[in-house]
């Protein structure tokens, strides 16, 4: 029997999320690079290690603003399913997870201020033994999760 | 029919406890006071003395105070809490939510005959409840009210009888009870060969060196006198540090069979009681149903002994003093071991025997330990004077051999309603896992592993102490996936 891959895919609109997020990084990473190279100016440090910092700088915000977040969105896969959620993720080592609905305790959304700023909300639900999320949802969509799982987690309401 | 209603307080003794902790909280006040007024020289006595009998007799109006008001009240089903000095604060605790009742009696309970109580819950990582003085039958009542007794006919395969093979057992034990009394030899052996002693040796010589610095930086001795004590040459050196690693051996294992001397497990129904101790006798308790995995471990010691020590794996097991309570049995022979999961947690059931990976797994468990030593080792061949530089390939001829060791021991066995996973290097280790207790699954493909379709399976019990992983590594992945799906399936409901 092959058992169902999850179909679900995140808001379009979470790389944008994820992307702004990246420039954000980028941003704070200028602003160490540019005060060690005041400092290197200033005191005569040694050049290699303002260079150093830049290449660091400029590879991580390559992947914080494009890799990541492309990678990110086409492995993200979810299916909540009568009996469990499914979940694909994972960026260097794949995963996929799976929490039985007796499971889940309880289930929340939370919204930073940019994910609130694109109008997308993270569901996070939690068993006896950690939590985990399904992140950049839009507002309908998550409303609609959280209602879902938290009715299908009652009715099988199994204790611990 | 008991008075459930009735509110009650603690021993009176336990003023003393209340007490205690609240000197504990205004220690540095009352430190800051005593220095700011002992140090000037111009403080009448009167002043100083004063300070100290307002102070006293403040911490005793409000430790009597705190007693007194630390008011419970057992219910049907649930136990009402209400303590507090300035914040009153009320505590409701329903028998669900219950996952051990503790009781145990130092030096001051047991001069007043009395116990001190701690109660766990799910999903709070303190103690609920601290009760440091009640009754042996007032905690007797606490345990009966609060501990879900499930009937020994619910629980399944459960055998109501003694083992013949049992060594020695304690009190009479009634109808569906067993009781197994671990003989004390087998303590010895479990204190002699356990891996604490050599954390207390590491942290006797950390505190050893802080005590030198100190008497160095106060000049109060001649640096160069005791020198005259230490030994002169190697040989002495040498007899020296086998001589203190004797000692401190011997010194570790009477501590270990002090604390768990007398190792006494007992199945009343649903319930498991556990009692250990010479002088202070502890017991613990904790419904057979709570139990989420047995741990089943053995080091390199124990294996030479054919004993493994056996652990629960139970949702609340932090004791208040950072401790974690888990053990089922110090020590046991390999082959009673089935009997004793068998007498007191028939949910598991040991496996006759395992699957284990093929070839295929044997680069993935070699590969991470054998890179890293590799790396550590290279700079030791390097630098490593006076022409012993090959003895860093020590390192990775370890990491190999554990390596190889944990590609051997991996296994696993699965049946419709557990799981048995077998893992380690150097140590053995099983894991029993009822598969209702699994919380969730992970299916995890890392790029290496991907490039030679192998997968992780994971699966996630609940557990206070650590996030109870247990990991099947490095086998085919639609091997993983059918044990994930052949898993996770809804189980049939009783």
């Amino acid at each position: 029997m092959q058992y169902p891959v999850p179909e679900e895919k995140l808001d379009a609109a979470a790389l944008r999320v994820w992307r702004t997020a990246g420039w954000i990084g980028a941003a704070v990473w200028a602003v160490v690079v540019a005060v060690v190279l005041g400092l290197t100016i200033r005191f005569d440090w040694p050049a290699w290690i303002v260079v150093l910092l830049a290449v660091i700088a400029v590879v991580a915000s390559w992947l914080e603003i494009d890799v990541v977040p492309r990678v990110r969105m086409a492995r993200f896969r979810y299916a909540i399913r009568d009996d469990e959620i499914d979940l694909m993720h994972g960026i260097l080592v794949r995963k996929r997870t799976l929490i039985p609905m007796v499971k889940i305790q309880h289930v929340d959304t939370k919204q930073g201020p940019l994910l609130r700023r694109f109008g997308l909300l993270t569901v996070t639900f939690s068993t006896a033994a950690g939590n985990h999320e399904i992140p950049a949802l839009d507002a309908k969509r998550a409303e609609e999760v959280q209602a879902r799982i938290a009715r299908l987690a009652r009715i099988t309401d199994d204790e611990l | 029919m008991m008075n459930f209603d009735e509110p009650r307080r603690q021993h009176p003794i336990s003023i003393l406890f209340f007490i205690v902790k609240i000197v504990k909280d205004m220690i540095y006040p009352f430190i800051a006071f005593a220095l700011s007024t002992a140090l000037r020289d111009d403080v009448h006595p009167l002043l100083f003395w004063g300070g100290v009998a307002v102070f006293t007799a403040a911490v005793i109006v409000l430790g009597t105070l705190a007693w007194f008001r630390y008011v419970y009240r057992l219910a049907a089903n649930v136990m009402h809490v209400e303590h507090g000095l300035i914040i009153r604060k009320r505590l409701t605790i329903p028998r669900d939510r219950v996952q051990s009742v503790d009781t145990s009696a130092g030096i001051v309970q047991r001069l007043f005959g009395v116990q001190k109580l701690v109660i766990e819950t799910a999903g709070s990582r303190k103690p609920e409840v601290v009760m440091s003085a009640v009754s042996a039958a007032e905690a007797e009542r606490i345990r009966a009210a609060l501990v879900k007794d499930v009937p020994a006919a619910a629980a399944p395969g459960g055998s109501p009888e003694i083992r013949p093979d049992a060594p020695a057992s304690a009190a009479p034990p009634g109808v569906g009870d067993v009781v197994y009394r671990v003989p004390t030899g087998r303590i010895l052996l479990y204190s002699a060969t356990s891996g604490r002693i050599f954390l207390s040796l590491v942290i006797i010589m950390a505190l050893y060196s802080q005590v030198e610095d100190w008497l160095g930086n106060l000049g109060l001795f001649d640096s160069v006198a005791p020198e005259a004590l230490l030994p002169s040459s190697a040989a002495d050196w040498a007899k020296l540090a086998v001589a203190a690693f004797v000692l401190i051996w011997l010194l570790g294992t009477a501590v270990i069979t002090v604390k768990e001397y007398g190792f006494t497990i007992e199945r009343h129904g649903g319930k498991l009681l556990i009692r250990r101790g010479l002088l202070e006798r502890k017991q613990f308790s904790v419904a057979i149903e709570r139990i989420q995995a047995i741990h089943v471990h053995q080091n390199l010691l124990r294996r030479l002994f054919g004993c493994a020590s056996v652990s629960l794996v139970t949702f609340a097991s932090i004791r208040n003093d950072g401790q974690i309570h888990s053990l089922l049995c110090p020590l046991i022979p390999m082959r009673d071991l089935p009997g004793l999961l068998e007498s007191f947690t028939p949910e598991a059931v040991w496996p006759d025997r395992f699957e284990r990976p093929g070839r295929e797994a044997l680069t993935g468990h070699v590969a991470l330990p054998l890179a890293v030593s590799v790396a550590l080792a290279v700079p030791g061949w390097i630098w490593i004077p006076g022409g012993y530089g090959w003895t860093a390939l020590a390192l990775p001829a370890a990491a190999l051999l554990y390596g190889v060791l944990r590609h051997r021991q991996a296994g696993w066995h699965l049946r419709d309603d557990q799981i048995v996973v077998r893992f380690g290097g150097f140590s053995l280790q099983l894991a029993v896992i009822p598969r209702r207790r699994i919380q969730w699954f992970r299916l995890k493909v890392s790029p290496l592993q991907a490039r030679r379709g192998l997968a992780t399976l994971q699966l996630v019990t609940a557990s206070s102490a650590f996030a109870a992983a247990w990991k099947i590594r490095h086998i085919p992945r639609r091997t993983a996936e059918e044990m994930m799906f052949r898993l996770r399936r809804p189980h049939p409901r009783p």
